[in-house]
């Protein structure tokens, strides 16, 4: 077997996605001035990344129901508490 | 040899109970801190601005895709121990901690030019944050090179007790941590303010 | 026959008596934080802290109004203080448990506490002399013994973090039956000691998040410890009472 097997799976796949996010969000995000929705969004892919990192990665995808619930809800809770703050502070 | 049985879709909790009490409580803390930083942000978001825009935020996503690789090579690490590859194991765990020595590498040059062009961490209140943040989190990426050389060692063993197993899976997990904890400050550091 | 079994039933109440002795130590650990946390912030009202960055006068000022408040918190902090010694105690000889005998675990942890409770007690004094007639010296003065006190009372984060690694090693390694410590409180210990790190630097800045009063010197390891205290009186309450269980005759 080789590495390319060993990552022909749902982790390869998400490294892929992760990268390609990582640059949308570079691309979006760069020149967005102060207090504008972008950065919503910029907090939104982030969010979807670390959601991915801890789910394929961290291979929370096969872990009890309440620890995969509590990653979840962090990943939700981060973006909406740091884009309130964002927002509306 | 036992060869530890891949996780066939039964729910496991990875490493142990114990690891998760490590790591929620690092990630609910860095939490605390990148409110914090928001909250300042709000106090003067030009000033916060202009500074981000001295940033070097192509080293930021070099640095990004670094970690995000080099997590990638952990996951191969598991796998290849897993399916009792054992040299195969060994080279991705080493191959990790060279994309983690990389980071390392880019950050202190980061600081550097930073500090050089008169943007230290006394500069103000942006750059005081960018420096703590980062700092911590470099702190943090230097505990995890050595939970990664204990993986390394790991790898070399032709089987893992229960035990070792957790520590290592945990060690991994402790990596992945580093990697998403900087996926949040990449974006509140280089992009959001 | 007899005089064997009396021997080794008074040997057994002899234990039962020290552990009962040790669940009290461990109780001491939660009473003294809070009694202490109440003497400190809600008598002397010093939390918020004061800002490392405020003018010798404001500092004075804040001294000369509420002096006698603060000289009686600063009498309960010396008082719930000393609970810490029986805590202490109780938490070395259960790491002593895990060892078996006196070793480096426990010889640390006891060499990283005797530190520990002057830490909460003599910096205390300071606190207590600037109150006690800060309307006859210079404001100059009285901030700086202000200063004594915060970059004392903090400063010695380093022998907590050492307690928090002894124990940590201590729960990793840990074959006691029944179990002194969880493997997670293991884990626990690493993130406090994580966590209390950054409350070294508080010497180096007047201000901002790692100062004395900032997020990351002060309310974080602050936070932390309170966690680790609270759960320490719980772990130790539990392997106490499995250990006393299992001495009961059957």
């Amino acid at each position: 077997m080789t590495a390319l097997n060993l990552l022909k799976n749902r982790a390869g796949a998400s490294w892929l996605f992760l990268v390609a996010a990582t640059i949308v969000s570079w691309a979006v995000g760069a020149e967005h001035g102060t207090g504008s929705l972008v950065a919503v969004v910029v907090l939104g892919i982030a969010a979807v990344k670390v959601r991915l990192v801890g789910l394929d990665f961290m291979e929370l995808r096969h872990a009890p129901f309440a620890l995969r619930a509590a990653f979840e809800a962090y990943c939700v809770g981060m973006w909406a508490l740091l884009a309130a703050l964002y927002l509306w502070l | 040899m036992r060869a530890i049985a891949a996780p066939a879709h039964q729910k496991r909790i990875p490493g142990e109970g114990g690891t998760w009490v490590f790591l929620f409580g690092d990630m609910l803390v860095f939490g605390a801190f990148f409110v914090t930083f928001l909250v300042e942000r709000s106090k003067a978001p030009d000033v916060f601005d202009a500074a981000r825009s001295t940033l070097h935020i192509g080293i930021g996503v070099i640095n990004t895709l670094v970690l995000l690789t080099s997590s990638l090579c952990i996951v191969l690490t598991l796998n290849a121990v897993r399916a009792a590859q054992r040299p195969l194991a060994t080279r991705a765990a080493a191959a990790a901690m060279a994309f983690g020595l990389l980071f390392i590498a880019l950050k202190v040059y980061e600081y550097i030019s930073l500090g050089a062009a008169g943007h230290g961490p006394g500069a103000n209140d942006f750059y005081l944050y960018y420096f703590i943040l980062t700092g911590l989190h470099l702190f943090h990426v230097c505990l995890g090179l050595g939970a990664l050389s204990f993986v390394l060692t790991q790898t070399r063993r032709p089987e893992l007790s229960d035990t070792r197993t957790a520590l290592v899976e945990g060690a991994a997990c402790f990596w992945h941590l580093v990697d998403l904890l900087w996926i949040f400050l990449f974006a509140l550091l280089y992009l959001v303010s | 026959m007899a005089k064997v079994s009396k021997q080794h039933c008074a040997r057994g109440n002899v234990r039962l008596v020290e552990l009962t002795l040790q669940r009290i130590g461990a109780w001491c650990g939660t009473v003294m934080i809070l009694l202490y946390g109440a003497s400190f912030s809600g008598i002397a009202q010093l939390f918020p802290p004061l800002s490392p960055a405020s003018s010798p006068d404001e500092i004075a000022a804040f001294f000369v109004e509420h002096k006698l408040w603060i000289r009686f918190g600063v009498s309960g902090a010396l008082l719930s203080a000393v609970l810490a010694l029986p805590f202490l105690a109780a938490l070395i000889l259960r790491i002593r448990r895990v060892e078996g005998r006196w070793g480096m675990l426990s010889m640390t942890q006891l060499m990283a506490a005797t530190v520990f409770v002057p830490a909460l007690l003599f910096p205390q004094f300071f606190l207590g002399v600037a109150a006690y007639r800060p309307e006859e010296r210079s404001a100059e003065l009285t901030q700086a013994l202000n200063d004594v006190f915060w970059l004392w009372f903090i400063g010695i984060v380093g022998t907590i973090i050492i307690q928090n690694l002894t124990l940590a090693v201590a729960a990793f390694v840990d074959q006691t039956d029944p179990p002194t410590f969880p493997r997670w409180y293991g884990y626990l210990n690493l993130w406090v000691a994580t966590l209390s790190l950054p409350g070294c630097v508080v010497v180096v800045f007047n201000d901002g998040p790692l100062a004395w009063d900032g997020i990351f010197a002060f309310y974080i390891p602050g936070l932390v410890l309170v966690v680790w205290l609270f759960s320490t009186t719980a772990v130790m309450l539990k392997s106490i009472k499995a250990e006393q269980r299992a001495l009961q005759p059957a």
